[in-house]
Order: C-alpha cells, then sequence, then structure tokens
C-alpha cells in the first residue's frame, strides 16, 4: 500500500466522539490529581515540575476532543508555573494564591463540561 | 559569500510575514526551505532584519538580508516599519552580519535585544502547523502499508492517533517513553514516519530527534514534531534539528492528516 484510502468519515467520527467522551469522563480524576501534585508542591521545598507536565498534557489535549476552554484554562494555569519550573525553583508565595485561581478555573471549566 | 538580495533591506527594517507567508507556517503543506521557514518564524512582528539575522542559525549571517529579500519578493514577508534611524549602508551588513547600532537616547540594539528578542522567543501561545511537503513519494517496503511511530504519552491523544491513522491505512507502533521508542525504532521494517511529542516523562523529544538523524539507519525517517511546546524558541529548534513538521497542540486531525501526507510526499485529497 502506498496510496492510503480515504478516512471514513462517519466511522471515524463516531471513533472521535467515543475518544471524547472517556476523555471528558477521565477528567475529573485528572483534577484531583493535580490537586495531589499542588499540596505536594506547596511545602516550598519542591519545584512542581510534576504539576507542570500534568497541566501541560491536559493543554494539549483537551481542545482536540472539543473542550478549547478546558485547554485555555489549563494552558493559563502551566503558564504560571513556567518561570519557577525553568528556574528548578518553587513557586513564589505571592504566586501560589494567583495559581490557585487559574486552577479554581479550570476546574470550572471541567466541571461546565461535565 | 553574500549574494544580491532580490529585493534590498535595510538593517533597520521591521519585517513581518504576509498572510502568505503566515499560511506557509499554518497550512500543514510547504515547499520552503528550512531557512526560509527559520526567518518567517522570527519574524515576531517587532523585529528589525539586523535582529533576525542574529538570531538566524540555518543561513550564513552574510546571507540572511538576501533571503529575506527574497521572502518580501515573493510577497511572503513585508516590511512593516523602520526601528533604526539615519541610513545605514546594506553593505556593511551584508559584510559583517551584525551591527550595534545605537538609538538616539536608546539602548544599543544588542541590549534591547537581550530582553525582548529572548521574551519574543520564549513566548507561549506561538501555533504552527509547518509540514515541509516531500519531493517523492514514499513507498512501504516490499509494497506493504507504511509504518508511523506515534511517540505520545497522553494515552487519550496516543488511541485518537492510532485510530486515525489506522483508518487510513496506516501501520502504527505506539511509544510514551524512551524504552518504548527504542523498542518501536529497532522492529523491521525502518518505520516512514514518526510523530513525535516533546514533554516525554523520561525523554525530550529534540534529543530523540537529535539521536534520529545522526544515525545512519533512522536518519532518513520522517519525523513531526507534534507538542505542546507552543514558542518559537521551540519551533526553531525542531526545524534546526532536522524535523520535517511542527505542529503544536491541540491539533485538529484533519490538519495533522495534511501534514502526514505532505511529509511523506502522498497526494493531498
Amino acid at each position: 500500500m502506498t496510496q492510503t484510502p480515504a478516512v471514513p468519515t462517519d466511522a471515524f467520527r463516531e471513533a472521535l466522539a467515543g475518544l471524547a467522551a472517556e476523555y471528558r469522563s477521565g477528567l475529573p480524576a485528572r483534577m484531583a490529581e493535580l490537586d495531589v501534585l499542588w499540596a505536594a508542591s506547596q511545602g516550598g521545598s519542591m519545584t512542581p515540575q510534576a504539576l507542570r507536565r500534568a497541566l501541560h498534557s491536559i493543554a494539549g489535549s483537551a481542545q482536540t476532543f472539543g473542550l478549547a476552554d478546558v485547554t485555555a484554562a489549563a494552558r493559563a494555569a502551566e503558564q504560571k508555573l513556567d518561570a519557577c519550573c525553568d528556574a528548578n525553583a518553587p513557586l513564589p508565595r505571592e504566586s501560589q494564591e494567583e495559581f490557585e485561581i487559574l486552577l479554581k478555573a479550570l476546574k470550572s471549566a471541567v466541571q461546565a463540561r461535565a | 559569500m553574500a549574494t544580491t538580495p532580490a529585493f534590498n533591506l535595510a538593517p533597520g527594517d521591521v519585517i513581518t510575514p504576509t498572510p502568505a507567508g503566515e499560511k506557509e507556517l499554518k497550512d500543514s503543506s510547504t515547499l520552503l526551505k528550512p531557512s526560509e521557514l527559520e526567518l518567517l518564524v522570527l519574524m515576531d512582528g517587532s523585529s528589525t532584519v539586523a535582529e533576525i539575522s542574529r538570531r538566524a542559525k540555518s543561513t550564513p549571517p552574510d546571507a540572511v538580508a538576501a533571503a529575506m529579500g527574497d521572502l518580501v519578493s515573493k510577497r511572503l514577508a513585508t516590511i512593516t516599519g523602520k526601528a533604526l534611524s539615519g541610513d545605514i549602508d546594506i553593505g556593511d551588513f551584508l559584510r559583517t552580519g551584525s551591527f550595534y547600532v545605537p538609538q538616539d537616547g536608546g539602548e544599543p540594539v544588542d541590549e534591547r535585544e537581550a530582553t525582548d528578542g529572548l521574551s519574543t522567543l520564549k513566548k507561549n501561545g506561538y501555533y504552527v502547523r509547518i509540514a515541509r511537503r516531500a519531493p517523492v513519494e514514499r513507498k512501504a517496503a516490499g509494497g506493504g502499508r507504511l509504518t508511523v511511530v506515534i511517540v505520545e504519552d497522553e494515552s487519550s491523544l496516543a488511541k485518537l492517533l492510532k485510530t486515525f491513522l489506522g483508518m487510513e491505512g496506516f501501520e502504527t507502533r505506539m511509544a510514551a517513553n524512551r524504552a518504548e521508542i527504542l523498542e518501536a525504532l529497532r522492529r523491521a521494517p525502518v518505520p516512514d514516519l514518526v510523530l513525535l511529542d516533546v514533554m516525554l516523562p523520561d525523554a525530550d523529544g529534540f534529543n530523540i530527534l537529535e539521536k534520529l538523524r545522526a544515525h545512519p539507519a533512522f536518519k532518513k525517517i520522517a519525523v513531526i514534531m507534534l507538542t505542546a511546546k507552543a514558542t518559537r524558541e521551540s519551533v526553531l529548534k525542531g526545524l534546526s534539528g532536522g524535523a520535517d513538521g511542527y505542529i503544536t497542540k491541540p491539533f485538529e486531525v484533519d490538519v495533522l492528516m495534511k501534514a502526514v501526507r505532505a511529509v511523506l510526499g502522498m497526494p493531498e485529497d
């Protein structure tokens, strides 16, 4: 085979709908995981690398499954962590409240799609 | 060696992609050379010819102005302003490839670039859909199916890509970490395409790209970086590392498929 067949559109749409539903159903667990990672980062001694990775993953995937608002909210929270993660430092205390607001906005976006 | 630019640019000209230039970066199929793509990516709407010249890595400094002049001639870029006062001899620029021109009462260009330039390159939210069209269609070994390695640790996206590419008639292999990447590459036949995420749990996509391009058996595999690293700096790193395409996440499947077809030299639908 060198010439691939055209995508069977209906079959693909059906598959995409199934994958999108699966993705949405997994989001609450991912929000809970963010809480755990955020709690672990708040001690002040750890950099929030794992938390940023988790947010990065949501930001890079949600819109593909039709959740553009979730991608936007995850991206905003991820960006809040960029500077400290790049500097390999914990999130400064003065930024923690701002991050919590962004995290809350992400959860609201997820809840609105539940 | 310096070449005569098709369109004369002054080092202080601010140069920006036109809508046609933006299309080359966002249309999932381009015939532009990596060096031309690099220049278009470096045009951030405020950088001058001299600044872009200093940042470009794929084109020798004395050829950057000519290359940008060609982009202007092709209507892929346009001059949108002048950042520096006074006339500067383009010959100096072509000879030296860089400038140090203090502005009246302002910071020298080098100092300004150290702050503005770097922050522009690192700024998140730069979305592209670059895929360089291969001149010749890739044929699968033994007339079989073309093989795509999907390097993706986000399981939902990995499943989506596998489903979609499978429906399109591709053979797929999945990898979510370094060990799985090695396993997927070692299997015969050598894959035709790698869709490569950048941020993996135990590996860096740019590092993997570098290793692929240095390996005699793998250096000709087409590679599309498929990543949420949405900065000019990352896009430039991928292109200069030899990626055939760079698509920022989130992506639409039809966009991705167009890019896959382009880098494999397949006809568009």
